[in-house]
């Protein structure tokens, strides 16, 4: 149980307070509402590229990160195709930085050509280092476009290239900034050990006077059903041959999410999944075998992913993956394997809340969902889940129309 | 009016006492030390034995024998032992470093008295199916070989073959052809040497309870332990005079930099002051290197230093990926950063924000019981005195810029090695 606060602001910012008093530590979470996915397509990239820039000083205040490593606070930022999401941790007497800095860059950044110039190189070698410069760092480079036609999660949150990269401008910037980091776009959870009086006067001392924006409207275009499943072969020089299937799934809030979300656990979660015993122990046509679910607000992917065994096709590999499928959806699945990807989904979340900046998170991201209670939900949600929901799944999504292969390999 | 120019005041960060584990010893002497805290009804179980690297008598089999554990036990297959801790949603982990071969266990408390027995086993009826020992040796063949395409993975282990020696524990590379000559029987010893049957040592932590140590003992204070544990010799001292390796990579657009040296144990008396020297030089996003090669040039995504401690030996280590056409320019400006500070005093204002941070992230990084036992293990295994994290902050900010002048010409000055690949 996660209890919490919430309040809002006439700007529109809501706020959440999560008090843990047996830390000594406070967290400010800031997770403003965009992502890659609010991105121009001619102009990919940009809202990882933004995220750069918000540590390039701010209107007061020229540097943001030492003033708060002087105080004993620490920050980073990450961003997805759904969110832009911005944290620091402090000793918890010194929030009051925190408020100070966070607070300054949403009411306006320093906009300094140098700090574009610099973030842009930065990025550049960023994308270099993880998606060019390595085995296999270029897979959701191919496989995004393939699966999405439409929708702009076709491109991953680096960007679809660099010279997306290279031709933002100052223009950009200043446009991206007024329509999407505003308070009415945001939602700062506080967490800590901190005093809720106390947090109230603070966010409105520091935030309460910067002005809302225009209300954002999202208007995305919508993925196409899949009708034929597409399959495609990227040559690599990589040392091993590697097979990508990835099904178009329900969104976030759906209520087929979880028991999807099981699904994936019973093919390919662990040593002792269906995929990995029969595949990798069994059959020995792979060397590892996973299957996921991509997580995203919106419609994601159900991805199952394999190293192929040295001497076995790409054809067979995948016509293996689909035999386990079959087998699956014909001979249904057992109440124990129901009740150990239960376990294990209820034991990952008890570990995932033993510490206080993946809780705040979690309250940020239930909100922006619709209802910060979600996270006290999701475990009856889990265990409501049946057989046969999994099953009903399965039936929907595992289908062969609704699939996209990438072989990825020598 | 809100006067955003001015920062708001601060209160220095204090020194705090660290939750202290509590020691026993079950019923076979062996120890087992327990941390009870948290509030989320979890445990974690760490068993150490020591077989890691260093205690290897062939090169590659300390990684594979840990890995052969829960592939078969006594009466259990290894399909059955992963169903048993995936069907409670526990996590099951080993892992083989240099020093020790972990068993760990992460559970909600309520199922460990359920696991414990498997547990027993494992440790001590390990039966290494050859088959499984088939599989598990090409998976990690083929996951190796994907390893040695990355500039970064061949950059440090290079790196740790130059400071340590070819035929150190600690320095030898794992390569392809070394790893496909290492047999079963060899896999097989090494557990019958150096884990069942030998001493080892427990860490637990989490919402422990009575029950729970009780429920320990019963199940690992009984595994008779007969074996005493030989002392490995120390291999001679490899020091080589080639301080440059440059692997050059046509197909590469970056390239990774590596430089370092080997260290002090983490007791020694200059390891404060190194460190905040560390910190200041390449430890945190503000430190000098960031600051000059990425956030002024832009010739790389980030830029670190570091320590590493290991139980019979210690280095440092600069690393970075840079911009493959600027790799002089990056060489050049790491260089002079080291230059600087061997020759001018660190201004005030940066010394202490430096130990500000650090004593920051001390109080950030005890924040959950894993995190407490994690403390306690450096304390036992690095041998340092009980109160060393009780007044940590202290001495950081004892630690004075003449100090970190002194230790950057006694370790930095020369006698670096420098590794570039790609």
């Amino acid at each position: 149980m996660i209890d919490f606060h919430e309040f809002s602001l006439d700007n529109g910012l809501q706020v959440i307070v999560h008090q843990d008093k047996t830390v000594p530590i406070a967290v400010l979470d800031l997770l403003y509402n965009v992502g890659s996915k609010d991105e121009n397509p001619e102009k990919t990239g940009f809202a990882h590229l933004f995220e750069h820039l918000m540590f390039g000083g701010s209107k007061n205040i020229p540097n943001y990160d030492s003033p708060l490593q002087k105080v004993g606070g620490d920050n980073n930022a990450f961003t997805s195709p759904d969110i832009t999401n911005y944290y620091v941790t402090v000793p918890a007497n010194n929030l009051e930085t925190a408020f100070w800095l966070e607070s300054d860059r949403m009411l306006e950044l320093s906009f300094d050509p140098e700090v574009l110039s610099v973030q842009k190189k930065v990025v550049i070698e960023e994308f270099k280092q993880r998606y060019l410069n390595q085995p296999y760092g270029d897979v959701w480079l191919k496989l995004r476009p393939l699966a999405y036609k439409i929708h702009p999660y076709q491109w991953p949150t680096i960007g679809k290239e660099i010279s997306h990269i290279e031709n933002a401008t100052m223009e950009d910037v200043k446009d991206f900034f007024y329509t999407h980091y505003r308070p009415n776009n945001a939602i700062l959870t506080i967490a800590g050990n901190v005093k809720l009086k106390e947090v109230e006067r603070l966010t409105k001392k520091w935030f309460g006077n910067i002005p809302s924006g225009k209300p954002y409207r999202r208007n995305l275009p919508e993925e196409p059903i899949q009708t034929t499943s597409r399959i495609a072969r990227h040559q690599a020089d990589v040392p091993v041959n590697t097979i990508y299937k990835t099904y178009h799934m329900c969104e976030k809030n759906d209520i087929n999410y979880i028991p999807t979300d099981l699904l994936s656990d019973i093919l390919g979660r662990g040593k002792s999944s269906r995929l990995y015993q029969s595949l990798v122990k069994e059959k020995k046509i792979f060397n590892g075998v996973n299957a996921s679910i991509s997580g995203s607000i919106e419609k994601g992917l159900f991805i199952i992913s394999g190293k192929i065994k040295e001497g076995i096709s790409y054809e067979n590999a995948d016509l293996e993956i689909q035999r386990e499928i079959s087998k699956l959806k014909e001979e249904s699945i057992n109440d124990d394997e129901v009740t150990k990807v239960k376990n294990q989904a209820e034991s990952t979340l008890s570990f995932s809340e033993l510490e206080l900046l993946p809780r705040a998170l979690n309250l940020a991201y239930s909100k922006l969902l619709g209802d910060t209670n979600l996270v006290n939900k999701t475990s009856e949600k889990i265990q409501a889940v049946t057989s046969k929901d999994i099953l009903r799944n399965a039936e929907k999504v595992l289908i062969q129309e609704n699939c996209t292969t990438l072989y990825y390999g020598k | 009016m809100l006067d955003r120019k001015q920062p708001p005041s601060f209160s220095p960060i204090q020194d705090f006492k660290l939750i202290k584990a509590k020691s026993y010893q079950l019923d076979n002497q062996a120890k087992i030390h327990v941390v009870n805290a948290g509030r989320q009804p979890v445990i974690n179980m760490q068993i150490y034995f020591k077989a890691g690297r260093w205690h290897e008598h062939i090169k590659g089999t300390s990684f594979l024998t840990a890995k052969m554990i829960p592939e078969g036990s006594l009466l259990h297959s290894s399909k059955q032992i992963s169903q048993k801790f995936d069907g409670l949603g526990a996590f099951l982990e080993v892992s083989s470093g240099y020093d020790l071969v972990g068993v760990e266990v992460y559970c909600l408390n309520q199922h460990l008295e359920k696991l414990l027995p498997l547990v027993n086993e494992l440790i001590t009826t390990a039966t290494f199916p050859e088959v499984e020992f088939k599989g598990l040796k090409d998976r990690f063949i083929q996951q190796l070989s994907i390893n040695l395409q990355k500039n970064n993975y061949v950059a440090s282990a290079k790196l740790k073959e130059t400071i340590f020696g070819k035929d150190h524990p600690y320095g030898y590379a794992t390569d392809i052809e070394l790893m496909e000559k290492v047999q079963h029987a060899e896999v097989k010893s090494l557990f019958d040497e150096k884990i069942s049957g030998c001493p080892f040592e427990i860490f637990l932590s989490g919402q422990v309870e009575e029950a729970h140590i009780k429920q320990v003992n019963k199940e690992l204070g009984k595994i008779p332990i007969i074996k005493p544990l030989g002392k490995p010799s120390l291999p001679e001292d490899p020091l080589t005079d080639e301080f440059n390796y440059y692997e050059e990579k046509p197909e590469s657009v970056q390239t990774s930099i590596r430089i370092g040296k080997k260290l002090f144990p983490k007791k020694h008396e200059d390891a404060l002051k190194f460190e905040v020297l560390n910190e200041v030089l390449g430890g945190y996003f503000g430190s000098r290197l960031m600051k000059n090669i990425r956030e002024e040039k832009g010739l790389t995504y980030g830029i670190h230093s570091n320590m590493v401690f290991l139980h019979n030996g210690s280095y440092f280590v600069i690393g970075t990926d840079v911009k493959k056409d600027k790799k002089d320019i990056a060489l050049e400006e790491i260089y002079k950063e080291i230059n600087i500070l061997c020759t001018q005093a660190v201004p005030e204002e940066e010394l202490n924000l430096v130990k500000n941070y650090l004593a920051g992230s001390h109080i950030k990084s005890i924040n959950t019981p894993f995190s407490i036992s994690e403390h306690n293990k450096t304390l036992y295994f690095s041998k340092l005195p009980e109160n060393y994290y009780d007044n940590y902050i202290k001495k950081i900010n004892d630690v004075s810029a003449e100090d970190i002048m002194e230790m950057a010409n006694k370790y930095l000055k020369s006698d670096l090695y420098e590794i570039l690949v790609g």
